[in-house]
């Protein structure tokens, strides 16, 4: 007779990396070797010192005590803009071409403030909350959310020690939990009135281009994870390393965080889609919801999203295909989608929405793969 | 720093490990496959005296345990290909080994984790507590809840 240690071994044994893995690892180490670490990232810090320009405004404003910037700062510059066409081609300071840089392209388009103000701006709030933990001081300054769960927030961190362990190529924020001192990746859930339940959040966060070596700006892009049903406050909590011990591999960490009331939520438009399908867009975010009768639970995806605006244009939230995201976090809730913008949408202007993807599940007893090509309108 | 001759070896040798350990936690080829390469490169980059064969497989899975958190919380997560697809190119040696490999993946992503670890590797409930991040006693709950939940197929395997 089998043990159920031997079973499970030989369900499992089939799983193997795939057969050019090591070939890929061996290729990326030759050009570190040839071309240094970071190299194929430089063409990307180029790129964002038009952004440092705008983003000094809301760092300067912080420092008067106002929070003012926080449209330019979430929706201004922070994502990468200035991908060449190819997205994939970088060229680096000496002229070495790459094209295995796999970061998705990002049409950035910079909110007006004054369209930002006039549609999300009565549901911004401000927190000006701060922690401390360890040597590093976290405030939390504002915030917008959706009636969906899905917005924004902004945060400053303070570091004497100068974020040890930490780096922010091209905003993205990379921790160490293997150095101490080093951040752990902040936390964000939805909580009861007493902050005794904690839903999380999907969340991604970006630093500012224009931090000093012992400050930092930090937007926050989130959309639920779970229902955020009879939930009163956000509750978003930080950590940093205390200590790591290479023989156990356990890492210590100080953690602490803040508490804040939900602000009103922005409404959002009803969509139609077909066969029960439906979404909701706001000017934040696109929920796609499948229908009652779901037979793909969360096994569907779109791999081809735009949103289609009165005036011809299109925002392409999601083209795979051309290696295209211009949205800021993606999740799913349940079985709905959620999608966070990396830009500023009036529904009003919206004519419709395609999405183009595939599904998998069962029907009538039987394996399914969908090919998934819907229409959204009004 | 590794020499590339040893670092080839090590690859070599526990790829297939971690990446075992990347795909029940992210129940996607690609994204499995892109924590194995973070993690390999990782280890490449290391200046770590490692003390041992188990001590650099430990690390390895750690790091790769890291990586897929990461990969979890990025709106970059591929999701080029449906699952089904892949299981389909997988080879069982008997029509049960599918029907558990399938239980397994319908567990909850940490159940997944534990069961890989304990079951697979063979980590003891304390070293798989250590290689995850959480407490031990954490580690026997979830594979108990685990256990239970494929307490059908296990059993149905001896019929």
């Amino acid at each position: 007779m089998m043990t159920e240690r031997e079973r499970i071994q030989r369900a499992l044994e089939p799983l193997h990396a795939s057969g050019n893995t090591l070939e890929e690892v061996l290729d990326m180490v030759e050009r570190e070797e040839t071309y240094g670490r970071r190299a194929g990232r430089r063409a990307v810090r180029t790129a964002l010192v038009a952004a440092a320009m705008v983003l000094a405004l809301s760092v300067a404003a912080y420092a008067a005590g106002e929070y003012t910037g926080f449209f330019e700062t979430v929706f201004g510059d922070k994502a990468i803009a200035g991908w060449d066409e190819e997205h994939k081609v970088l060229t680096d300071e000496d002229g070495n071409v790459w094209t295995e840089y796999d970061m998705p392209g990002q049409e950035r388009v910079p909110a007006d403030p004054e369209t930002a103000q006039a549609l999300v701006g009565d549901e911004t709030a401000s927190v000006g909350q701060s922690v401390t933990v360890g040597d590093v001081t976290y405030t939390v300054e504002q915030f917008v959310l959706d009636e969906h769960g899905m917005g924004a927030l902004t945060y400053v961190m303070d570091d004497p020690n100068g974020f040890p362990g930490m780096t922010f190529d091209g905003g993205f924020m990379q921790y160490d939990p293997y150095t101490p001192g080093s951040q752990m990746p902040p936390l964000l859930e939805s909580c009861d009135a007493d902050g005794n339940v904690g839903r999380a959040l999907s969340c991604v966060e970006m630093a500012a281009a224009d931090g000093t070596d012992t400050r930092r700006t930090v937007a926050v892009y989130f959309a639920p994870l779970e229902s955020m049903d009879g939930m009163e406050q956000l509750r978003l909590s930080f950590g940093v390393v205390t200590g790591y011990d290479p023989d156990t591999g356990e890492v210590a960490q100080k953690r602490g965080g803040v508490l804040f009331p939900l602000s009103a939520a922005v409404p959002a438009t009803a969509l139609t889609g077909p066969d029960g399908w439906s979404a909701s867009i706001s000017p934040l975010g696109l929920q796609i919801v499948p229908p009652a009768e779901n037979v793909y639970g969360q096994n569907y995806y779109f791999n081809d999203l735009v949103i289609h605006i009165a005036d011809g244009t299109q925002y392409v939230l999601k083209q795979e295909g051309s290696n295209m995201y211009n949205c800021t976090a993606g999740c799913y809730e349940g079985e709905k989608s959620n999608f966070v913008f990396n830009r500023i949408i009036d529904p009003e202007q919206v004519v419709s929405v395609t999405a183009r993807g595939k599904g998998s599940g069962q029907r009538d007893g039987q394996p399914v793969h969908d090919a998934l090509e819907l229409t959204f309108t009004k | 720093m590794l020499t590339r001759e040893r670092f080839t070896q090590i690859a070599q040798t526990y790829m297939d490990t971690i990446f075992r350990v990347a795909f029940s936690y992210l129940k996607s080829r690609e994204d499995a496959d892109d924590a194995v390469q973070n993690a390999l490169l990782a280890l490449y980059r290391t200046d770590k005296d490692f003390s041992g064969e188990e001590h650099v497989k430990a690390w390895l899975i750690r790091v790769t345990v890291n990586e897929c958190r990461k990969i979890l919380r990025s709106p970059w997560r591929k999701r080029g290909e449906p699952l089904e697809d892949y299981e389909d190119t997988l080879m069982f040696q008997q029509p049960q080994d599918r029907e558990l490999y399938a239980a397994i993946m319908d567990l909850d992503g940490k159940y997944r984790a534990v069961i890989v670890l304990y079951y697979y590797e063979g980590y003891s409930i304390r070293e798989t507590a250590r290689l995850l991040g959480v407490p031990p006693a954490t580690v026997g709950t979830r594979l108990a809840r685990a256990r239970e939940q494929l307490r059908h197929w296990l059993t149905e395997a001896d019929r």
